[in-house]
């Protein structure tokens, strides 16, 4: 009897969907280990938690979107609109907890902005967010002119150096949004909503669901994290520019979600599978630097990974269709 | 869905005019502001940085701007707010139409802007490369800090003259491995270092593609895989906060020594006054954006003019000029703490 749960346990563990992805990251971690002699130092594990925190908040903001069946494509011109708002009035001498509030609101109200033209305008995601992708990288060079903006109060550059405990404050607030998502996915009705609105979008409307209203939501909490981690961005690096400050980070955050088994057409999506997606891009990253792999193969090598990840999840949606 | 195309077009629209908007500056408001009219009298010379913006291509428009003032000519600096290719040959080309009498181009692509060159000469407008060269286009003069060669020696000389020997583990972190001077540099001073340095072990070359953060993460990953690091050789100005920035935190996690790793390159002073103000780095090396801004229009001048550049020529607030063929020189300097405020860019 008592042999009987043990097996389904251990068989529910290794069911769960994330774990391909994660027993993937336990490769790629182990394979770099082996080549580079100090990549499995802990010193090195909190040196690639500091460099993921700020796309692994930026990821779940993702993860959320797609699961609606959304593609947020401004994250990085959203990202570049805030920390330039936010170095910009620590410049002008506001109060740190007075800047960090308004950036905050800033990043939830561009968020907004997005959610509103996507449901009033019915637009598809993509369209609008290409938009504003543009609009608001525009108007973080218009106003900053695209200067560097640096030379900022002690108070402001400790919201990204700052320590609580061993680890940074950029790495606590990661892990505590991190399990806030996942309990919020799991255990609020409006987390439950989404994996709602996400998988069929008609039936949710016909269960008299408010979508738009849903997806608003979701673009102003997506806003949120951005809002945040461009305060973080610009505290951490101690200056951000507006025109090259994370121009990637839609491709990044994105494959993060997608490794972590978010379906690109809505309804699948788990905020651990996205924290090992996270983790394992940023591990590759630092990894290839280690094993002094050549200048010119880092964006192919990193490619190869990606897909190599995203074949992991294909053979586990397989499984799942074949029923075992 | 006609309603639904409308507003997808005016939308796009709008998104298209907010974009252009940063890189669409007001031409330096210009008298009137009809730059065709008037050419009799005052003469235009169009200026086409890489991107606007930046505080480097700011301090070479300020220059330029500087330049149209003492001598009395019209500059329009335009740009895009992005490195683009494409845009910038667009831009040039309008302006040719729009009838200028000179021509500056820092070239996003030395082997695309051939034809437009040709084009500028055809019409009997002069063209004169700055910051980047085009080597085999139709151009009178390229306007450079210094040979590349010289360059990537000097950035090296700032790395070395920090060391207390020339010797032991050094990385070299680059912005983007596709830029013709960044690789060029990189190579004179690899060359250098494996003429005069032997003791010196080069760990890795690092791109960053002119992404902060990624450089920022090279550093802190390279220094985990080398805790026994002596020295960074910074060949773009986003690498050397980056890599101070780094250094810095790894002396604090005690996984450094303090003054074990130094930091040598390129440094663009606003970036860097931080970190040369509190000792993690003692020198850097730049050149003045400004004085190539202002050369550029002084040459165009001088070419309409009819005047030959010859060299050791006194250029007033630029100063003496170094002139190989083609090529004429602006200069790099050097600078520690106690200079880094006397450079506003």
């Amino acid at each position: 009897m008592r042999l009987d749960r043990r097996d389904s346990l251990l068989h529910s563990a290794l069911g769960r969907k994330e774990m391909p992805i994660i027993l993937f990251t336990v490769l790629v971690y182990a394979g770099f280990s082996v080549m580079a002699p100090n990549f499995s130092t802990l010193n090195n594990a909190a040196v690639i938690a500091q460099q993921i925190t700020i796309n692994g908040i930026v990821a779940l903001g993702m993860t959320i979107v797609i699961m609606i069946g959304g593609m947020d494509l401004s994250v990085g011109s959203l990202l570049s609109l805030c920390g330039v708002l936010a170095g910009m009035m620590d410049n002008a001498g506001l109060p740190v907890p007075v800047t960090v509030v308004l950036t905050l609101l800033a990043g939830t109200a561009l968020g907004a902005v997005n959610g509103l033209l996507i449901v009033k305008l019915h637009i598809p995601d993509i369209i609008v967010t290409l938009a504003t992708m543009n609009i608001f990288r525009g108007i973080a060079v218009m106003i900053t002119r695209s200067q560097w903006i640096t030379d900022f109060s002690s108070g402001f550059l400790r919201i990204g150096s700052g320590k609580g405990g061993f680890f940074s404050v950029p790495i606590l607030l990661y892990v505590l949004l991190a399990v806030v998502f996942a309990a919020g996915l799991k255990w609020l009705p409006f987390g439950r909503l989404l994996y709602a609105v996400g998988g069929n979008r008609e039936a949710a409307s016909l269960m008299g669901l408010d979508v738009a209203r849903v997806k608003v939501k979701v673009y102003m909490i997506d806003g949120f994290l951005l809002g945040l981690a461009g305060l973080l961005f610009a505290s951490m690096f101690g200056s951000i520019q507006a025109a090259t400050a994370a121009t990637s980070m839609q491709f990044q955050t994105m494959g993060s979600a997608l490794i972590g088994g978010a379906n690109i057409f809505g309804g699948g999506g788990s905020v651990l599978g996205t924290v090992f997606g996270t983790i394992l891009l940023g591990m590759i990253k630092n990894g290839l630097v280690q094993i002094h792999a050549s200048e010119y193969w880092l964006d192919f090598i990193t490619g190869t990974v990606i897909l190599l990840a995203l074949m992991v999840n294909l053979i586990q949606i397989h499984r799942k269709k074949g029923g075992v | 869905m006609k309603k639904l195309i409308a507003m997808m077009l005016s939308l796009c629209l709008l998104c298209g005019l907010v974009a252009c908007k940063p890189g669409g500056e007001k031409p330096s408001d210009p008298p009137g502001g009809n730059t065709g009219a008037g050419t009799e009298t005052q003469k235009t010379f169009f200026l086409s940085p890489k991107m606007v913006g930046a505080a480097y291509w700011e301090a070479a428009k300020s220059g330029a701007m500087q330049a149209g003032e003492d001598l009395g000519v019209e500059v329009i600096w335009n740009g895009t707010s992005e490195v683009d290719v494409a845009k910038q040959i667009n831009m040039i080309t309008d302006m040719l139409t729009r009838k200028v009498d000179g021509l500056g181009v820092a070239p996003n692509d030395a082997t695309s802007v051939t034809n437009v060159f040709n084009q500028a000469k055809g019409a009997g407008v002069p063209v004169v490369t700055f910051d980047s060269d085009s080597e085999n286009a139709e151009r009178a003069y390229c306007i450079l800090p210094d040979t590349d060669e010289a360059i990537g020696e000097a950035f090296l000389a700032a790395l070395i003259n920090q060391m207390p020997e020339p010797k032991g583990k050094v990385a070299v972190m680059i912005a983007s491995p596709s830029a013709a001077n960044i690789i060029a540099w990189r190579d004179s001073a690899l060359a250098k270092i494996e003429k005069d340095y032997p003791d010196i072990e080069i760990v890795g070359v690092y791109p960053s593609n002119d992404d902060q953060q990624k450089a920022y993460e090279n550093a802190k990953s390279f220094i985990q895989a080398n805790p026994d690091l002596s020295g960074i050789l910074c060949l773009a100005g986003a690498e050397t906060p980056a890599a101070c920035k780094a250094v810095k935190e790894a002396i604090d996690a005690g996984q450094l020594q303090p003054g074990q790793v130094k930091v040598g390159g390129m440094g663009i002073p606003s970036l860097v006054r931080e970190y040369i103000k509190d000792g993690t780095m003692s020198e850097s090396v730049m050149w003045n954006p400004m004085s190539m801004g202002y050369l550029a229009v002084w040459t165009l001048d001088q070419l309409t003019q009819g005047n030959e550049i010859k060299d050791g020529m006194e250029v007033p607030g630029v100063g003496t000029i170094k002139v190989e063929g083609d090529r004429i020189y602006c200069g790099t300097f050097q600078f520690t703490a106690d200079d880094v405020d006397n450079y506003q860019f």
